[in-house]
């Protein structure tokens, strides 16, 4: 039997994430029998203060057999201790400027047992030192253009962690579904085109099933996070207007965490928003969605579902939207219209920056549902060519010679 | 054959007052060796402590099947003697600066212990370097070096930090010795030949024979349970508890009991949080009973492994107990009266687990879970594969727990069979190829 293969998550991994977690251990697992050997995932899930490990370990499990989750916790190293610890492993790679290295803590082999290692980016963690034939999987580089969902201020230390990142992604194979992102790699996390290598949409997943199916309502889901990528400001006053013009969807904020919107904890971005703005968001009917079954179910019920998101993501809101039958109203940049024309979703997009245009697009969508559309959803590759490709990309990992 | 007529081999131990000998996995070695110097008849072992530390060692070994005198004899300098050697190795450039200790007891040893070689018990036994015997040196890992997240900062990897010393030390000792001895073939590959560059024909692969508690529990019938040797063992239990003033084992019917047990010390590798996560697994979520008994101390509030958390975070304080240092015997009375012995160690020294051949020898099965050392094992009895357990997978592990309590009896003799297959290696045999690695003799 071979070494596993590590799937490594970020220190705060959202329900996407989890969800891209899922479908690469199972696109690992039939990759893996496709090449007659005989593998495990080991997931590497960090503990996330207020969430149940557990839960989520079942989550990642559940139907997956061959699947184990390991506790996962970064630890800060110095590189001359790295040195001493790993003297023969560590000579493979070029630290030179780097102080301290990130190194994956599982409470056991540390993941120094896996054959390979697929890292999910976490650019604000610095410099991962994983010792084993990498890939980081990058979903996007949103800072590019939303720097402040990341960083305060030019001189916060989450720059020089970036800095750090990128420098051991330089030095092993980066995987991306999203071709955009392949410039943003090249241009400005300053990787080689030859380490780049296209994969498979994990955001493309089967969803759940929900055995009775609950009746839909005329509900605006607003898939969000408390961040700058979600475009808050803006959102808001746009469902303001929306409303106040007499629309009818019933807007709920669905959240991963109903700690996110609640004006007892710390966020600085709700803490920046217009008093008048954030109010009106914690006055909004909160759903939590602490699992993607949740989710599934509760976009079933709605009318339409809406991701402010600026940037990045791979589509994954349109995409689950699309899944469950239910109508997307999202922004218009690469990677979302991409998805929607591909799958050929019941959407809006929306142009960017603009609340009117929300206020636009809600109002169609509303009158789209109105007329019962039939919703479509064509996924944007066949299982088998998904396993192909996770094939190729692991073949390339475990033996470079080897590529096909 | 009398005392005159064996050959006096030496064994190096170093560590001064106050430093742990009880059930430390190479003093139970020691105790083994000495047990199969016994049965062999040809050597007797003589073992150099420093001052202090012979009382306990003697204790110890008093409970070996072996007769003190012949098989085994504890070298302890006085505390005058002490002194004056530590005061002369101070003016010996070669002594290690830091402590004199070790160079006093080899000027005690050269003096006074008529040996032949010694077998130095740690590769970084220094004071080893001022004895006029050969030796061979006894390598049982280099654990830190697959595992060196479990210690921090400058004191375990700053350029003089523990294992970077050590790691000198070692490399200085290993350089001088005649051999070195691994207990297992994945030890030699992973790190002699890897960390020190130590040429094949200077390493010595000598597993151990399998240990045997039987005789320390005469009730033990067979090496089966009984309901009788149950009670039996647990009455020992309840006794020592007693004795230890441990208020809620001291009447406690361990007999009527399931649980399981794991003997090893709670250290980063051993992986005691997965065998607690999996009782509370059992008991909180699928509403069975069972507790775990270690033999590790509980090191409340620690975090350089997983076990205190998960025994304070779930409250499981009477599902998982600690009951340290046991006494050979009961450990043996532990052992016999368990459904079963859990060994979740993510690495051993050895082939297999001194865990798993203890537990069978009084007729507990054991799960073991995967790791170089059970692939070692494995490649010489593949009928143990079921047995086995992923070392991350709590709940896998407390399926297969519900699943030993079911058929105990099944999983009992079908592990007996490799056990009694493994039971042919002798620890005779272990004791004449020491011997014979000390001495510089070829392998056979």
């Amino acid at each position: 039997m071979s070494g596993p293969i590590g799937i490594l998550l970020p220190r705060e991994p959202d329900q996407e994430t989890l969800r891209r977690a899922r479908e690469l251990a199972g696109l690992v697992l039939e990759a893996s029998a496709a090449s007659g050997t005989i593998r495990t995932v080991a997931i590497g899930l960090p503990e996330t203060p207020g969430k149940s490990w557990r839960r989520t370990e079942q989550q990642l499990r559940h139907g997956q057999g061959g699947v184990v989750v390991r506790r996962l916790q970064w630890e800060p190293v110095s590189v001359s201790h790295a040195q001493r610890m790993y003297p023969n492993a560590i000579t493979n790679f070029d630290l030179d400027g780097i102080e301290t290295v990130q190194v994956p803590r599982d409470w056991g082999w540390n993941f120094q047992d896996c054959d390979a290692l697929i890292m999910f980016a976490d650019t604000g963690l610095g410099a991962p030192l994983t010792l084993k034939p990498t890939a980081f999987y990058i979903p996007d580089l949103a800072m590019r253009v939303v720097p402040r969902a990341y960083a305060s201020s030019i001189d916060d230390a989450y720059w020089e962690r970036q800095t750090d990142c990128f420098r051991l992604w330089r030095q092993a194979q980066l995987w991306t579904s999203d071709p955009h992102t392949v410039e943003d790699l090249v241009s400005y996390a300053g990787v080689r085109n030859g380490r780049i290598r296209l994969a498979p949409n994990l955001s493309d997943a089967d969803i759940p099933v929900v055995s009775a199916a609950p009746k839909r309502q005329n509900i605006l889901a607003w898939i969000v996070k408390p961040s700058a990528l979600h475009d808050l400001e803006i959102a808001a006053h746009a469902l303001q207007i929306y409303i106040s013009e007499g629309g009818q969807l019933a807007p709920v904020l669905v959240v991963d965490s109903v700690n996110e919107f609640d004006p007892a904890t710390e966020n600085s971005v709700l803490a920046d928003l217009p008093r008048h703005y954030a109010e009106f968001l914690y006055s909004l009917p909160i759903e939590q969605a602490q699992s993607d079954a949740e989710l599934v179910r509760f976009l079933k019920r709605s009318a339409v579902a809406w991701s402010s998101q600026l940037a990045g993501g791979e589509g994954a809101a349109a995409l689950l939207a699309g899944r469950c039958g239910t109508p997307f109203v999202g922004a218009d940049y690469a990677i979302n219209r991409h998805v929607v024309t591909a799958a050929k979703l019941t959407a809006q997009l929306y142009g960017l920056g603009e609340p009117l245009a929300i206020v636009e697009a809600l109002h169609q969508i509303e009158q789209a549902v109105a007329r019962r559309p039939r919703v479509k959803f064509s996924p944007l590759s066949s299982r088998a060519e998904r396993v192909r490709q996770t094939k190729s990309l692991l073949d390339s990992l475990l033996e470079p010679g080897r590529e096909q | 054959m009398s005392n005159d007529q064996r050959i006096p081999i030496g064994i190096w131990w170093e560590l001064g007052r106050g430093s742990r000998w009880t059930n430390e996995g190479v003093s139970r070695v020691v105790g083994f060796l000495i047990e199969g110097a016994a049965e062999g008849g040809k050597y007797c072992f003589h073992l150099a402590v420093r001052h202090g530390l012979g009382d306990i060692v003697r204790e110890d070994l008093r409970q070996l099947q072996a007769v003190e005198g012949l098989d085994w004899l504890v070298w302890e300098p006085t505390e005058e003697e002490e002194q004056a050697a530590i005061a002369a190795a101070k003016g010996n450039p070669d002594s290690p600066a830091h402590d004199a200790g070790p160079a006093a007891l080899a000027e005690f040893a050269n003096a006074t212990v008529p040996v032949a070689a010694w077998i130095v018990t740690f590769p970084h036994f220094l004071g080893a370097l001022q004895l006029q015997k050969p030796f061979a040196a006894l390598f049982p890992d280099a654990l830190p070096y697959d595992f060196p997240l479990g210690w921090s900062g400058d004191d375990h990897w700053g350029e003089e930090g523990l294992w970077p010393s050590w790691r000198r030390s070692a490399a200085q000792l290993i350089a001088r010795s005649v051999s070195v001895i691994t207990f297992s073939r994945h030890v030699a590959d992973r790190h002699l030949g890897s960390l020190f560059q130590v040429g094949s024909n200077r390493i010595r692969v000598v597993p151990l024979a399998p240990p045997d508690l039987a005789p320390l529990v005469p009730f033990v019938s067979g090496r089966r349970q009984s309901s009788d040797s149950r009670a039996a063992a647990a009455d020992l239990l309840r006794s020592y508890a007693r004795d230890q003033q441990i208020a809620y084992l001291q009447d406690y019917p361990f007999e009527e009991v399931a649980f399981v047990a794991g003997a090893t010390q709670d250290r980063p590798t051993k992986n005691l949080g997965l065998s607690a996560e999996a009782i509370g697994e059992i008991v909180r979520l699928r509403r069975g009973s069972m507790k775990l008994f270690l033999t590790a101390r509980l090191f409340h509030g620690e975090k350089w492994t997983r076990l205190p958390d998960v025994v304070a975070a779930d409250q499981l304080k009477n599902d998982v107990v600690s009951l340290p240092d046991l006494p050979r015997q009961i450990h043996a009375a532990l052992f016999h009266c368990a459904t079963a012995v859990v060994h979740s160690s993510h690495f051993e020294g050895i082939s297999g687990a001194l865990p798993f051949f203890e537990a069978l020898s009084v007729g507990t099965p054991t799960l073991l879970a995967r790791g170089p050392h059970v692939d070692e094992l494995l490649r010489i009895e593949p009928v143990l594969q079921p047995f086995l357990f992923d070392p991350y997978d709590a709940s896998g592990l407390a399926l297969a727990i519900e699943t030993i309590t079911r058929h105990r009896d099944d999983f009992v003799k079908q592990q007996s069979k490799a056990y009694e297959r493994l039971r042919r290696r002798r620890w005779s045999e272990v004791a004449e190829a020491y011997a014979a690695a000390a001495l510089g003799h070829d392998p056979q």
